[in-house]
């Protein structure tokens, strides 16, 4: 074989997943198992990656500050901002095995689709999206540390019933709305509430662009999306 | 494909949650593995195996026999990277400069540095003749050169026949060919012209 090329798949068949990349797969399948209960211990290596990862993003904590408005007191200990939902009005899958979170609320709704704020009975911070999803960590020096220099953090996609993808996010404080866009279109708007906010699109549009816009709609921010899963997947046997 | 595998994905279906993380980062390793052969793009390829991951743990109880779990990988990681360029990955990880990959997580490396214009160049080359090809043919060498798969498997992970995988790859390695940096790629295995027909 061409020796540049002989080097180039040489090169690609030695990648290894970095700590930290080894972290992020471990956490996103852990996330996606945690349906009515939570997710187990995590390895050793993960809690340590995640650790360098805080560290590494320190100096965005502090440059975030009070940027996160009432998301930052949550991690910090304080109750979820948003409308509180009282225990008796959880919905089911917020019920978990019988360890009701302590305190839960609603950030933002949109098409029925809505995005909750919880600490869990373990005292994790946790997001819960799609029915069944949680995101749970209890750092919140980890959480701080997912915004790094951006105005947004996508928590995930996630299909609904009717067919459409609902994306889940939070924001700082200064994010008023946020929009979904493609290539060459707007596709979806909504507001920023309570520091989040959910976005819906119909199955199989491929946004690329999450714009995040301040109250006077000046751009605050842009994330790429393109590569969120944005199929609405019916077919259980045909999937993935 | 090991016995140990093999016991972690039995393990994993009766919900053992090491063996589940165990095969998620095996799988996504092959699928980061797969993905950088193709797209050029560490990051790309990054985010391609976070997909095949969360595919691979979902569908575990779709997987019949626990023996074939690496060749079920090869097939959802060919999927997802195929998905991938088609949603335009392809040309924007290909406009980037071609880096080394396996430095691509440590750029300011010292041998990153180093890299003579010699090598420069001919990343420059690969970058030219990958991003010229189509995504299936990229990705059949990929299976081929990085995973040392045989035709069949390539086949097989590309959910074609076996023609249509041999045809890939003497298309693909003809078109490299053509390029004058790379015009020795592929000459000793060179399989005939003209012999194989396109199915798909």
């Amino acid at each position: 074989m061409n020796s540049a090329l002989d080097s180039f798949y040489r090169e690609a068949a030695q990648l290894e997943l970095t700590n930290a990349e080894a972290s992020t797969i471990t956490r996103r399948i852990n996330r996606r198992a945690t349906r009515r209960r939570r997710s187990p211990r995590r390895v050793l290596a993960v809690g340590v990656a995640v650790a360098v990862m805080a560290a590494l993003a320190a100096p965005a904590w502090a440059a975030l500050g009070d940027a996160l408005g009432g998301l930052g007191a949550f991690f910090d200990g304080g109750q979820p901002p948003g409308t509180q939902v009282a225990q008796s009005d959880y919905p089911v899958w917020l019920r978990g095995d019988g360890e009701l979170p302590t305190a839960a609320s609603i950030l933002a709704t949109n098409s029925g689709s809505s995005l909750y704020a919880y600490r869990d009975a373990s005292g994790d911070i946790c997001f819960g999206y799609g029915g069944h999803v949680s995101d749970c960590d209890g750092d919140a020096a980890w959480w701080r540390a997912r915004f790094g220099s951006h105005q947004a953090v996508v928590l995930s996609t996630n299909p609904t019933s009717d067919a459409t993808v609902a994306l889940y996010g939070i924001a700082t404080h200064s994010a008023a709305q946020v929009e979904l866009r493609s290539a060459d279109a707007l596709l979806a708007t909504a507001p920023v509430t309570n520091g989040g906010f959910v976005l819906s699109v119909p199955a199989g549009s491929a946004p690329t662009t999450l714009v995040v816009k301040d109250a006077d709609g000046a751009t605050l921010d842009s994330l790429d999306v393109s590569t969120k899963q944005w199929t609405f997947c019916a077919d259980e046997q045909g999937c993935p | 494909m090991s016995d140990e595998v093999a016991a972690w994905v039995r393990l994993a279906a009766r919900g053992d949650e090491e063996a589940r993380t165990a095969l998620a980062l095996r799988a996504s390793t092959s699928a980061l593995r797969t993905a950088a052969a193709v797209t050029g793009s560490r990051e790309v390829a990054f985010d391609i195996a976070q997909d095949v991951a969360v595919d691979v743990i979902s569908g575990l109880a779709r997987l019949k026999d626990p023996d074939r779990f690496d060749a079920w990988v090869y097939r959802i990681s060919s999927r997802r990277t195929l998905r991938a360029m088609r949603r335009g990955w392809s040309a924007r990880a290909m406009e980037r400069p071609l880096v080394d990959l396996a430095d691509a997580a440590h750029p300011s490396s010292p041998d990153h540095a180093a890299a003579s214009s010699e090598q420069l160049a001919a990343r420059q080359a690969i970058r030219e003749a990958l991003a010229a090809i189509p995504p299936r043919q990229r990705l059949a060498l990929a299976l081929r050169y990085v995973h040392d798969l045989s035709d069949a498997d390539t086949a097989a992970a590309l959910g074609c026949r076996l023609g249509t995988a041999q045809s890939l790859l003497s298309r693909a390695r003809s078109a490299l060919r053509d390029q004058p940096a790379l015009a020795d790629f592929g000459q000793v295995a060179l399989p005939e012209e003209g012999i194989y027909e396109l199915r798909s």
